[in-house]
């Protein structure tokens, strides 16, 4: 069987079919089927694709957002504006929370959308004082109820420092890029090394050129950054915006004003390029599982016609189904191999990934500790603190894309133990085609978009982790290394807060000894600290994240086993009374259960076909 | 300062550039001696750098007042270019072997154009443009090409024009430095650059300017108020403070436009304000709509000069001013565009910082200089390189200027760190061009008794400063020229006054 055509599904009919396979489950009682296709069916018309809005400070980025949803939303000044990471995302009703970080944990408060500007500007909260890790908008907005999450970041200060490499260390997470820069000049040297690091590591990175309301001459730095695309063998489309002209403060009677705005252009852009095909994953992922339910259904059907149609073999359907039910009820308990094996994976994930994370953060710190013996200038010293904080980075990322493809493979083991402990588990009659207990495993072998995402570099390992949970949570680490419009005020991380200001100013070569060792010393002792925060928190993160796999793994199986079950223990019921039916009766259920397949095959006939039979 | 009874700083180091040529006589360091006694005579060299596209050749225009530098939306100043004065038009490219080519030149819209198509451009060190205008007698301004731009060839070039390696002495006496917005890069940028000199890193050569200032309020009409706010903040921030004395605000294509505006520019503009309401809104409102062929009866054509020499901003100042005025004239415009600009704080800081330290920033280059030669001659001749090298430390050591500069230096970059007063004194004390009575912070009408005594009671204080258990070795330098400065100034005080100060 040929492989699942990309261009043939299409979300929205695939959205229906699944409507008409809840349909079926609802009239059958099945909830459990009702509810499992009813989320599938929310992500097909709401996949959470995330998309970073980013680029230098000033260039215009909150101004985009804003001009995206045509509200004023996220706070734009003249001055350095954003100074922490905002995701705007889909809610029936407007909510924000501001994520904080208080001693050792996280506070959520609630706050109102006018408050907005005392938390993620530079005005209301310079610097990021208030240690705001993020800010989460909900909004009722259509643009959002399409799945997307839009982040607006504060701007970075020379696209070659340190939070640039931790946001380049966030990009296997994001769905989509939107790189933001003004028309008011061509692309600089830290920008277009950004840009193609970008691109290496997110399949998704739309070029915006903003405020060409404010250029006259932006035609001509669109054809020299096109060039430069060009020449770095790295052509994509350049959308020229004016986020000025469209959205909030244009007259609604300017209809070609806003028209010419490229608004449009760059929101239709963020179809096909990401919500699209993001869609088509969740459809293709949605109807595997609606067949894999419209397969449980039939047999059960089957059963039933069976047995009306020849009662004499219901004892022994009966009993098969029975020995299976017993099976299942194994299976689901505490010392099934598959939980077993679970539990030992997850432990030992979580050791090696506790263990590589100290080592290679060991490594930084001695490598920090050797570099800074030789720090002869302050200069010197800020490249250290750039090069801790890519590294730092780096590292953490490192974890967390282990972790998350350590699960997969969690999963992917579970369901070949099964699938080996089930072997003889089929409880239909050698007439009829066997149950494929692995097809209750719909995700195995679902990802067709495998070749679409994903960086070279990075091979197959990142596949899946677009949208993931962990993606969350390292906006949160971003937040941490991504220090607000401080970088306009070079204290543009924590380190250099402390150790910029220990050197500043100061010749190390002419300067006394004893008080260069003293600022070595006082260098060291802040890098210490700023390892030691970050491998607390890091630490506290990965064992969160753990728990969530094992749940997450756990609970997944244990309820399509108990789902199973259902179907068997069911089928035997119907199978029983069908057994004792006779005559007018028989014939009745006899035409509701031809009635009911055909239905079945209607509703499969609407799904391509998904896997190798 | 001069009536100081030891030679002036610029006749010592003359006499180091003496000596320096009697030991390198005839050798190929002999040039280079020459250059450095005529640059001691010459104007102050500032040198205009800032990231690409920051407006550098556009505020040089404005700041000669006339259209030279080429300018352009894409990367256009390739060359390490200096504008100096002459009396005639001429135009020179000197190559990295020292040799000067005669360059021709043809002026578009004013702007000049250069003919190198001849030339290797990798070959060139320099191009150097004389000019009589009398915006140079004082000054020669020195245009860069942009750094951390995408030619990596041009960042290199003017990387080391500005000297930031340690080995080359730096081709200018000053700086202005270009930002659009304090950037991470220029704030390094602007470190390196003080890095080296005589009295090492150091912001008392240095002024920030925060360029293409009427673009960062999106060109509203009020864009020039919310560029002043934003440099006020940098200017009071702790680490600008340590790289720059000042920043100010100033949109470039508006006083270069303004200082050069023609009659019929000033026509078209206010044609372009009879227009009806509703349609000029329309055509303000952006760059593309203003050139809407439709909406106007002046030609496209000309409205995309207008938009050329003015910006979004300009056209917009412009009409909001003919509007309010009435009947705005070529010369009412320059006026407002010029004052609008904020070109006047830049003058004045250059007449209030740079000038009056000519000398002194001059002779500090010129040391630097001499410096390197020493260092050159080592291999060949240690035994008189030592002796110039030496020769060199003694010049510097005993020129009062020198140790006030230092002193600047040490305070200016918060390397000692005086508090709120002791700064306010320390400014009041060493501001150059001012008066005794000021420089003690008394009264102009102060009787001499009481200025002796203020000066005495000076020296009394920093020197208890100085003795402090916490003071440092910077700090108590700091504290001992202040002492000394006042000593100075009590002793200034002693002496008849000459005539007409
Ligand atoms: N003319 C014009 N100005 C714009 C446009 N977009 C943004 N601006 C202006 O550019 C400035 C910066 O806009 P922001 O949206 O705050 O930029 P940002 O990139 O989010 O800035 P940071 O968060 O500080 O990094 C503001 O003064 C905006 O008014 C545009 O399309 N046209
Ligand atoms: N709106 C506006 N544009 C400016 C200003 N200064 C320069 N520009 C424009 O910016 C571009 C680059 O200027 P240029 O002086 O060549 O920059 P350089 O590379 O730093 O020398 C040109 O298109 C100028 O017209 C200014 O003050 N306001
Ligand atoms: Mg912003
Ligand atoms: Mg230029």
């Amino acid at each position: 069987m040929s492989n699942p055509n990309l261009a043939e599904a299409r979300p929205i009919d695939i959205a229906a079919a699944v409507d008409a396979v809840i349909a079926l489950a609802t009239d059958l009682g099945r909830a459990d089927f009702v509810h499992r296709l009813t989320v599938a069916a929310a992500r097909v018309r709401r996949p959470a694709t995330i998309i970073c809005v980013v680029g230098e400070f000033k260039q215009g980025k909150s101004s985009l957002v804003n001009a995206l949803l045509g509200q004023a939303i996220c706070p734009v000044d003249d001055d350095i504006a954003t100074s922490a990471i905002t995701l705007l995302r889909y809610g029936a009703e407007p909510h924000i929370d501001v994520r904080r970080r208080v001693d050792d944990g996280i506070v959520v408060e609630q706050i109102e959308l006018s408050a907005l500007a005392d938390w993620v500007s530079e005005r209301g909260n310079p610097d990021n004082i208030k240690a705001v890790e993020r800010v989460d908008i909900s909004l009722p907005h259509p643009l959002l109820a399409n799945g997307l999450a839009i982040v607006d970041t504060p701007g970075m200060g020379g696209l070659g420092a340190g939070h640039a490499a931790a946001t380049l260390a966030f990009l296997p997470f994001a769905d989509g890029l939107v790189f933001v820069t003004d028309a008011s000049c061509e692309l600089s040297a830290p920008e277009a090394e950004f840009l193609d690091r970008a691109c290496e590591l997110c399949p998704n990175v739309l070029f915006a050129l903003t405020k060409t309301d404010l250029y006259p001459a932006w035609r001509q730095i669109a054809a020299i950054d096109a060039e430069r695309l060009r020449a770095a063998d790295n052509e994509r489309p350049i959308l020229p915006v004016s986020s000025m002209l469209y959205g909030t403060d244009v007259d609604p009677g300017d209809e070609s004003l806003a028209g010419t705005s490229g608004v449009p252009a760059l929101l239709e852009a963020l179809d096909t390029a990401i919500i699209a095909p993001a869609k088509t994953l969740a459809a293709l992922r949605a109807a595997a599982e609606a067949t894999g339910i419209l397969d449980q259904i039939e047999q059960q059907l089957r059963i039933e016609l069976d047995v009306l149609v020849d009662p004499a073999g219901a004892a022994e359907i009966v009993a098969r189904l029975a020995d299976a039910t017993a099976h299942l009820d194994v299976l689901r308990g505490p010392g099934a191999r598959w939980s077993l094996l679970v539990a030992d994976r997850v432990s030992d994930l979580s050791n090696n990934s506790g263990h590589q994370f100290r080592k290679a953060m060991r490594l930084v710190s001695r490598d920090m500790e050797d570099a800074i013996e030789l720090l002869k200038s302050p200069e010197d010293w800020d490249q250290l603190a750039r090069r801790l904080q890519t590294d730092v980075a780096g590292t953490v990322t490192t974890v967390f894309v282990g972790i998350e493809s350590e699960a997969q493979a969690i999963r992917e083991a579970v369901i070949d133990l099964i699938g080996e402990d089930s072997v003889d588990l089929s409880p239909m009659s050698a007439r009829r085609e066997r149950l494929d207990v692995m097809s209750i495993w719909t995700d195995k072998g679902v990802d067709p978009n495998a070749k679409h995402r994903g960086g070279e570099q990075l091979g197959s390992a990142l596949v899946g982790l677009r949208g993931a949970q962990s993606g969350i949570i390292m906006f949160g680490m971003v937040g941490r290394f991504l220090p607000a419009g401080a970088a306009a005020l070079m204290m543009s991380n924590p380190v250099t807060v402390g150790i910029g200001a220990v050197f500043a100013g100061m010749q190390l070569a002419d300067a006394h000894k004893r008080k260069i060792a003293m600022r070595r010393q006082q260098a060291r002792a802040n890098v210490r600290q700023f390892l030691d925060d970050v491998q607390f928190a890091i630490g506290n993160e990965i064992g969160e994240v753990m728990r969530d796999v094992q749940r997450g793994v756990r609970d997944e199986f244990t309820e399509r086993i108990s789902e199973l079950g259902r179907t068997y223990s069911d089928a035997a019921r119907q199978a029983q009374q069908a057994a004792q039916q006779g005559g007018e009766a028989a014939r009745d259920r006899i035409a509701v259960l031809k009635s009911t397949l055909e239905r079945v095959a209607q509703a499969r006939r609407t799904f391509p076909r998904l896997m190798p039979s | 300062m001069s009536a100081n009874p030891v030679l002036a700083v610029v006749d010592r180091v003359r006499m180091v550039c003496s000596l320096a040529a009697d030991i390198v006589i005839g050798t190929a360091l002999a040039p280079q001696v020459d250059a450095v006694r005529a640059r001691l005579d010459g104007a102050l060299r500032i040198a205009i750098a800032g990231r690409v596209k920051a407006g550098k050749s556009t505020l040089l225009n404005a700041l000669v007042g006339e259209r030279l530098a080429p300018t352009n939306a894409g990367e256009c100043t390739k060359v390490v270019t200096w504008y100096q004065y002459g009396t005639a038009y001429d135009v020179t490219a000197v190559g990295y072997d020292g040799r000067s080519t005669s360059i021709a030149f043809r002026r578009v819209d004013g702007a000049l154009n250069f003919d190198i198509e001849g030339l290797r451009l990798e070959a060139i060190e320099r191009l150097v443009v004389s000019w009589p205008s009398s915006a140079l007698r004082d000054i020669t301004l020195i245009d860069t090409p942009g750094l951390a731009s995408l030619s990596a060839e041009n960042s290199l070039r003017t990387t080391e024009f500005l000297a930031l390696d340690d080995t080359h002495p730096s081709d200018a006496d000053a700086v202005i430095y270009l930002m659009r917005h304090l950037h991470r890069r220029d704030a390094e940028f602007l470190g390196s650059f003080m890095d080296r000199s005589v009295a090492g890193a150091s912001p008392v050569n240095a002024v920030a300017v925060l360029s293409r200032a009427d673009e960062i309020g999106a060109g509203r009409l009020d864009a020039m108020a919310s560029a002043r706010r934003i440099s006020e903040r940098y200017e009071t921030n702790d680490v600008v403070r340590t790289l720059c004395t000042a920043v100010a605000p100033v949109a470039g294509l508006i006083a270069e436009t303004g200082l050069t505006l023609r009659e019929d520019e000033a026509w078209a503009l206010r044609r372009l304000a009879a227009t009806p309401a509703p349609v000029l809104e329309r055509m303000l409102r952006a760059a593309d709509a203003f050139c809407d062929p439709g909406a106007s009866e002046l030609t496209v054509e000309l409205r995309r000069q207008l938009l050329d020499r003015l910006g979004v901003f300009g056209v917009r100042f412009c009409v909001a001013e003919i509007r309010s005025h009435e009947s705005a004239t070529a010369n009412d415009l320059s006026k407002a565009l010029v004052a609008e600009s904020g070109l006047d704080a830049l003058r004045g800081l250059i007449a209030d910082l740079f000038l009056p330290r000519a000398h002194i920033l001059k002779a500090r280059t010129a040391l630097v200089s001499l410096r390197s030669i020493a260092r050159d001659l080592e291999s060949s001749d240690p035994a008189r390189a030592y002796q110039l090298a030496a020769e060199i430390e003694r010049c510097e050591a005993s020129a009062p200027d020198f140790a006030e500069l230092r002193l600047s230096h040490l305070v200016m970059s918060g390397i000692v760190a005086f508090n709120e007063g002791q700064r306010r004194e320390f400014s009041v004390l060493t501001s150059p061009g001012t008066g005794v009575e000021e420089r003690l912070g008394d009264d102009p009408a102060a009787d001499q008794a009481t200025l002796r005594a203020s000066a005495l009671a000076g020296v009394e204080r920093w020197r208890t400063y100085g003795s402090a258990p916490m003071a440092d070795i910077a700090m108590r330098e700091a504290c001992e020229t202040m002492a000394h400065t006042y000593e100075s100034l009590f002793v200034q005080l002693h002496e008849p006054r000459p005539a007409g100060i």
